[in-house]
């Protein structure tokens, strides 16, 4: 029995959820907050231009959900005058299945530097791993090969599924019929 | 907020556009228009080692495709890439290319057209141009088909496993 139960707690202590593991929360510049709908639930607030309060963003608050707090910490990100949030999860995932399908988090902001739109774009984007790893980026990708590398990995052949495997190729002969 | 989008890989045959979601399966290269990826499929449309020039696999059409769950607002930015190696080092090469409009599968003729998979690594990442919102709706097609040119090792090949990534929001 303290074998099975020891073992359950190495597996609780080690499972990482590695999809939808944030739950958002807006606040605005008129000072309403805005909470992420709850799981199952469609979401009113839409992250485009159908969404007039999407221009009016102040700060966005990500706080772990229950399953990878002992990972994540809670982060928040001030969105300065002028410019424009930015959210997205980043879904990664290969043909054959080789790792598991696992999600970053995008949080940050962009802005142009004139008015007119003409300017310069900087962007300031926070990338957030499943295991917590954070890294601040100008925009460009962060390397996501040493992640992938901690995940569990199939072996070549457990790979049931695959995008464009396997062909059967057959030597021709010198009339061009194969043999 | 909605459960993560319903994001499925789907394979196009036929003058029809019959659509087949390979997400979980995958296809094979082969001289044929199916979308299917089995041992026998493989045996019945091998590709013929050609003893001088080049053969060619049938093209591939896929797309993604949002499936039964969507996105609280889109799914955007899709990016596709390989290990950056060809599937036999000079002598089997795997090709791709974008396009928005369908067309029939056909056997290749030429790479004319087409960018080495090699190319699009995990540094350099393909574009797939797409932002669906609704139920039904795909990106561009990823069309793809296979090279194969004297000097390639007869038989089955090792599988070829493609990265791919989108945004949610």
């Amino acid at each position: 029995m303290c074998r099975v139960l020891l073992t359950n707690k190495l597996i609780q202590d080690h499972y990482m959820n590695l999809r939808e593991y944030y739950h958002w929360q807006i606040t605005l510049k008129d000072g309403r907050v805005v909470e992420q709908s709850a799981d199952g639930d469609k979401e009113p607030f839409k992250f485009d231009s159908r969404n007039k309060d999407f221009e009016n963003v102040k700060s966005i608050k990500l706080t772990p959900k229950e399953v990878n707090s002992h990972e994540l910490s809670e982060v928040t990100v001030e969105i300065p005058e002028g410019a424009q949030l930015i959210y997205f999860r980043r879904t990664i995932a290969n043909t054959g299945n080789i790792f598991p399908k696992f999600q970053l988090t995008l949080i940050g902001w962009q802005m142009n530097t004139s008015p007119d739109g003409k300017g310069k774009n900087i962007k300031y984007i926070l990338y957030i791993y499943p295991d917590g790893k954070v890294l601040a980026t100008d925009g460009s990708d962060p390397s996501i090969e040493e992640f992938i590398a901690s995940l569990p990995q199939k072996d070549a052949s457990e790979v049931k599924g695959c995008s464009g495997c396997q062909p059967r190729l057959v030597k021709a002969e010198s009339d061009g019929e194969a043999k | 907020m909605a459960s993560p989008a319903d994001v499925n890989l789907v394979c196009n045959s036929g003058a029809g556009e019959t659509e087949t979601d390979i997400t979980g399966t995958g296809i094979d290269f082969i001289s044929a228009d199916n979308c299917l990826n089995t041992s026998g499929n493989r045996t019945s449309n091998p590709i013929t080692i050609p003893a001088a020039g080049f053969a060619y696999s049938y093209d591939k059409w896929l797309k993604f495709e949002l499936g039964t769950t969507e996105p609280d607002t889109q799914v955007t930015n899709f990016k596709f890439w390989g290990a950056g190696t060809e599937p036999e080092a000079g002598v089997v090469k795997d090709y791709y290319k974008t396009t928005n409009t369908y067309a029939t599968p056909a056997l290749a003729t030429t790479n004319s057209g087409y960018t080495a998979v090699s190319t699009a690594t995990a540094g350099a990442k393909a574009s797939i141009s797409g932002t669906l919102n609704t139920q039904g709706e795909a990106t561009q097609y990823l069309v793809m088909m296979l090279e194969v040119s004297t000097g390639a090792s007869q038989g089955n090949m090792t599988q070829q496993t493609y990265n791919y990534s989108y945004d949610e929001n």
